[in-house]
């Protein structure tokens, strides 16, 4: 029985993980209604940064994601700017293979700056857990469950209560309707992406206690991340975290009980099947978001 | 208003769009262009590297080309670029020395990120460089294609890395694998853990909990397959042998269930990112075998030990041999250990070379070294006989081990008979190696 | 005077085609026939695609799983039962085929990304299958095809007969997209892509055009699987379904511009060649220089040229040819 509890148990705080990389994510995807391939890349930069702020300057990574997220707020706005806004008035897929072009360069660039080597920091409360019952709850994880579930209340009350806020719902529901009323649609744009951005650098620094950080690091959490959004529907900040915390489940439940080799392949099979049953996924109408 | 001036930032945009496309293709070639004219500056820096050597060498006698293929961008760089820079500094040495019979060594290098570029590349090399010789490829997928040409060709390829066993158990003429084998580092694991595992633990063999994990591509796969099949030669038992992606960020499940069967011994075929975050979790949930074996692919690398710290102590790795007993084997290996260590820290800073450094000195050691000098002619076949022949005993290479080619009629041709791998520990931050005795440093530490 | 200008527009590039089939017997050098093989194997490939992803805008990034199938499928049916590659091809394809209408069935009412991303989840869990059942593919270990050579065996000595083989299967694969382009299934499927509803008030039925479509992309897609293998002697998971195959395959027809029969062969002229050169020049001087220098050419090619590098040529291949006959117009 404890070793279930256990395992439902470490399944979401994994899923915590899943929801903090995705919020951001389904933030541009929702509003801009742009598929970022580039998403994981930007996780990886992240973690990078957090990884030298911590070799050269000794940086916890709790205080290194305080600088992280204005740098990548700022870094998400240079990224909309040249890459992004030129791909807008095209067809749907040259904003997919640019930002495909993007992770690519980001991937190369690390390669050749860093090298393949496989770089992770130790600081002494990396696997660290405290024990409830003879539950073991690691400490860097419920950090980033607790500030994943935070994020997410955060934003939402950013898109409801401030003008900002609704000025990108208001995009993102009808781009020409808010036009028409007066937003500075290119705006909302810049400050929607550099908002995911920044939040996706969070995500890094939070990551990097656990994870160790290489030039291809990103894909494995940027597939999930897709998973996480469409399976909550695009745009649906509640959708994404309920979908990643569905995805942890699924996947150390099945790891366990199962296959741990089969795990992926059965949350990517639940997630196509959530589709057939809800084509926009768990709380998405077709653009909104909330 | 805001909608006609949308529209029209559309439409004029279009028109825009519609008249420069002519410029547009103009800036186009202009790029294209500038990246022949970079491509050419690259060409020249590369024969620019190579002439270095060659100015200290007065002689005005041909260069010997040797070919290399190994994966130096892509999710194989790492190792790849690691083996790429000790066959490098084998051929910095030998040139210092004088070259093979005062011939310059040079190499045509090729990136091979994966199956159709190795067969591209080897292509390449053979077809455009006209090389009679290849040094490849560090992965097993990488080296079966690679060779394959080269085998189609009969250009004599020599594995530096690769493990798997079907790399030379193809009936190929030219292959040739100073290495180990999957199959053999297999069987050093199961030795050890009969020998001195089991007795160390005090406990019957027999009553041995041995659980085995891998991760899923080629490497792990292989690995768990000789372990699997061989185990029956022991008289112990796998109580359980489990396969997960390397790729995966989630392991908790994995050691969780570890943790339920308990196990006395787990041996993991992993590769570094998995290793570490298989150590970390493990210890996150409270999860601690008493005797860990890991490979020198994944628990025995220095970043694993970086990553881990002071809780990689006690972890054992099996592979390529990490450091050289000066006690056991021959001073000059030790010199040249010491030079290889030297060389790499300098050119990186003071980075701690990894053992597939040692592992790429090696092989190209002993080819540019050994064979070479021996072979009549310094063309495929020639190099081929001279292998063939070669037969030096236990402590002949870097590695501790001897050299005994399979012939074209035996199983494994192509396959060093007498090389096997090495176990090492982590003791005081250093992989130090424990087993078979003829490596050993030290003596295994091992509590329960 | 007209009609003339547009005949030798127009015959122009089949001189040239077939000027360049006759000239691959006469080269050698094995690594350019291996780079042809390439080339024209992502013709076929980016070509079969499209017939989906670029006439009906279904955005497929699952292909991958369909290649696979169609080289596990005619390598498993060699080495166990013996059969024939050629036989093994069009049994590979068929199932690819099969499979490829049944995620179809089920997929297209997913619109846009939502429909993207849950083929490359199928593409994954492909993938993920030929990795873990091991005891049917080896799993990561991969397949070792037996060399024995022989036209029955699909297994040449020569390169020149796999560049021939792959020839015949990319000008298959053009010629069906460019008949199917004047025919009901393409009219229907471009209705489709440019307005659904109205399309389908006119009564045409979209959603089986769109099966149509899709079975046959797969069905196309397993036959380069299986050459691929038959070129290679050794698949594995990672080289037969890698996810990098289903995002290049659309990459391949963007380049060369979207939606049209020849849209594939500018594509993969210009890419794989690229990639191929840069990776030789740079790859083992600077690691992942080639690569840089491959995403930002792909960033610049596709913000500049959003309709693909295909139609910027003809238009300039026009250009050119239509001033030389204003020209001789001029002159006359």
């Amino acid at each position: 029985m404890d070793i279930l509890v256990q395992v439902v148990i470490s399944g979401i705080l994994f899923g915590g993980i899943y929801a903090l990389v995705s919020i951001g994510l389904t933030l541009i995807m929702g509003v801009m209604d742009i598929v970022n391939f580039a998403h994981g890349e930007y996780l990886m930069v992240a973690l990078y940064t957090t990884y030298f702020l911590n070799q050269l300057w000794n940086v916890d990574p709790y205080v290194a994601a305080i600088a992280v997220i204005p740098l990548f707020f700022l870094f998400g706005l240079l990224s909309e700017r040249v890459l992004i806004r030129p791909t807008l008035d095209k067809p749907a897929f040259v904003h997919v293979f640019v930002t495909l072009g993007l992770s690519i360069i980001l991937q190369n660039l690390a390669l050749l700056m860093f090298s393949g080597n496989f770089r992770s920091i130790s600081v002494p409360y990396a696997q660290y857990s405290y024990e409830i019952f003879d539950i073991l709850i690691n400490y860097p994880r419920l950090v980033i469950f607790i500030v994943g579930i935070l994020v997410a209340i955060g934003l939402h009350f950013f898109l409801h209560y401030t003008w900002v806020g609704k000025a990108i719902r208001a995009t993102a529901q009808n781009k020409n309707a808010a036009l028409l009323m007066g937003i500075n649609v290119q705006k909302v744009y810049a400050i929607t992406f550099a908002i995911g951005v920044s939040l996706v650098g969070l995500g890094g620094s939070l990551l990097m206690p656990i994870y160790s950080v290489y030039p291809t690091v990103g894909f494995q959490f940027v597939l999930v991340a897709f998973v996480a959004v469409v399976m909550g529907g695009l745009g649906s900040i509640k959708g994404a975290v309920i979908a990643s915390f569905l995805i942890g489940l699924v996947e150390t439940l099945s790891g366990f009980f199962i296959d741990p080799s089969v795990k992926q392949a059965l949350y990517f099979t639940v997630f196509i099947m959530v589709l057939l049953f809800r084509p926009y996924g768990l709380f998405g109408k077709k653009t909104k978001v909330a | 208003m805001a909608r006609e001036t949308w529209n029209h930032f559309f439409t004029k945009k279009g028109s825009e769009h519609m008249m420069s496309n002519q410029r547009l293709l103009a800036v186009l070639l202009m790029a294209m262009l500038l990246v022949g004219v970079v491509a050419g500056c690259g060409g020249t820096q590369e024969s620019a590297g190579d002439t270095q050597g060659s100015s200290q060498d007065q002689q005005v006698k041909d260069p010997i080309i040797i070919g290399t293929i190994f994966p130096l961008s892509g999710p194989l760089a790492l190792n790849g670029k690691d083996t790429f820079d000790g066959v490098e500094i084998a051929r910095q040495i030998i040139n210092e020395r004088g070259g093979i019979e005062g011939r310059e060594v040079k190499f045509v290098s090729a990136d091979a990120p994966d199956p159709t570029a190795a067969t591209q590349e080897a292509d390449r090399l053979i077809q455009e460089k006209k090389v009679q010789i290849i040094i490849g490829t560090q992965s097993s997928s990488l080296s079966l294609a690679a060779s394959a040409v080269a085998e189609r060709n009969k250009v004599f390829y020599w594995e530096v890395e690769g493990i798997a066993d079907g790399i030379t158990g193809r009936g190929f003429k030219y292959i040739f694998r100073p290495t180990f084998s999957a199959q053999m580092m297999a069987t050093q694991m199961l030795n050890f853990v009969e020998k001195v595992v089991a007795p160390e633990l005090g406990k019957d063999p027999k009553d041995l909990k041995v659980i085995l994990v891998h991760e899923d591509s080629g490497f792990g796969t292989s690995t768990a397959k000789n372990i699997e099949a061989q185990v029956s030669n022991y008289s112990f038992q796998l109580m359980d042998s489990q396969s997960y992606s390397a790729k995966s960020a989630e392991l908790s499940s994995l050691v969780l269930s570890l943790k339920a069967k308990n196990p006395d011994v787990l041996l993991a075929a992993s590769y570094v990112n998995d290793a570490i975050l298989l150590a970390r979790t493990s210890k996150e949930l409270g999860f601690k075998p008493p005797v860990t074996i890991g490979t020198t692919a994944g628990h025995g690398t220095p970043d694993f030990v970086k990553a881990l710290g002071e809780d990689a102590a006690g972890i054992f790795a099996a592979g390529i041999l990490s450091s050289v007993s000066p006690a056991k084997m021959k001073p000059e290996f030790k010199a040249l250990f010491d030079e290889v260590t030297k060389r790499y820290k300098e050119k990186y800073n003071g980075k701690e070379p990894s053992v597939n450094v040692y592992n790429g000195f090696s092989g190209a050691w002993l080819l540019l070294h050994d064979v070479l000098p021996r072979a009549q002619n310094i063309d495929a076949e020639g190099v081929r006989e001279a292998a063939l022949e070669l037969d030096l005993p236990e402590g002949s290479t870097l590695m501790g081990y001897g050299v005994k080619f399979a012939g074209p009629d035996q199983e494994n041709a192509g396959q060093n008979t007498s090389a096997f791998a090495a176990v090492m520990q982590w003791q005081d931050g250093k992989l130090v190696p424990v087993f078979p005795d003829i490596l050993a440093q030290k003596n295994p530490v091992i509590q329960e | 005077m007209k009609l003339d200008k547009g005949k030798i527009i127009n015959s122009w590039p089949f001189v040239i085609a077939i000027l360049g089939i006759l000239a691959i017997s006469k080269i050698e050098n094995q690594y350019y026939l291996g780079m042809i093989f390439n080339t024209l194997l992502w013709v076929a490939i980016a070509g079969s695609w499209q017939i989906v992803g670029g006439y009906a805008g279904e955005f497929s990034l699952g292909h991958a799983a369909f290649f696979g199938i169609g080289a596990y499928t005619s390598t498993l049916l060699y080495i166990h039962f013996s059969v024939s590659p050629w036989i093994g091809m069009f049994i590979g394809a068929a199932f690819a085929g099969i499979i490829g209408f049944l995620l179809s069935w089920t997929c297209f009412r997913l619109r846009g990304h939502f429909f993207t991303l849950a083929t490359l989840a199928f593409g994954q869990v492909v993938l993920i299958i030929a990795t873990s059942w091991r005891s049917l593919t080896s799993g990561s270990e991969g397949l070792l095809l037996p060399i024995k050579m022989g036209f029955w065996q699909m297994s040449f000595e020569s390169k020149h007969a796999y560049v021939y083989l792959v020839l015949i299967y990319a000008i298959s694969v053009i010629l069906f997209t460019y008949v199917m382009e004047r025919r009901r299934l393409g009219y229907y499927l471009i209705a489709y892509r440019e307005n659904d509803e109205a399309a389908r008030s006119l009564g045409v039925n979209t959603f089986r055009a769109r099966l149509t479509a899709s079975t046959i992309s797969a069905f196309f897609t397993a036959i380069g699987g299986t050459i691929y293998a038959q070129y290679t002697f050794f698949i594995e998971p990672e080289s037969v379904l890698p996810v990098t195959l289903s995002i290049q395959a659309p990459l391949v027809s963007i380049v060369g511009g979207l939606g049209t029969p020849f849209g594939p062969l500018f594509g993969a002229v210009l890419i794989l060649p690229l990639s191929q050169f840069l990776r030789g020049i740079f790859g083992s001087s600077f690691n992942g220089l080639h690569l840089i220098i491959y995403g930002l050419i792909l960033i610049v090619v596709l913000l500049l040229m959003p309709s693909g590098l295909g139609p910027v040529i003809l238009k300039g291949w026009r250009k050119i040819t239509g001033a030389q006959v204003k020209k001789i117009n001029a002159s006359g």
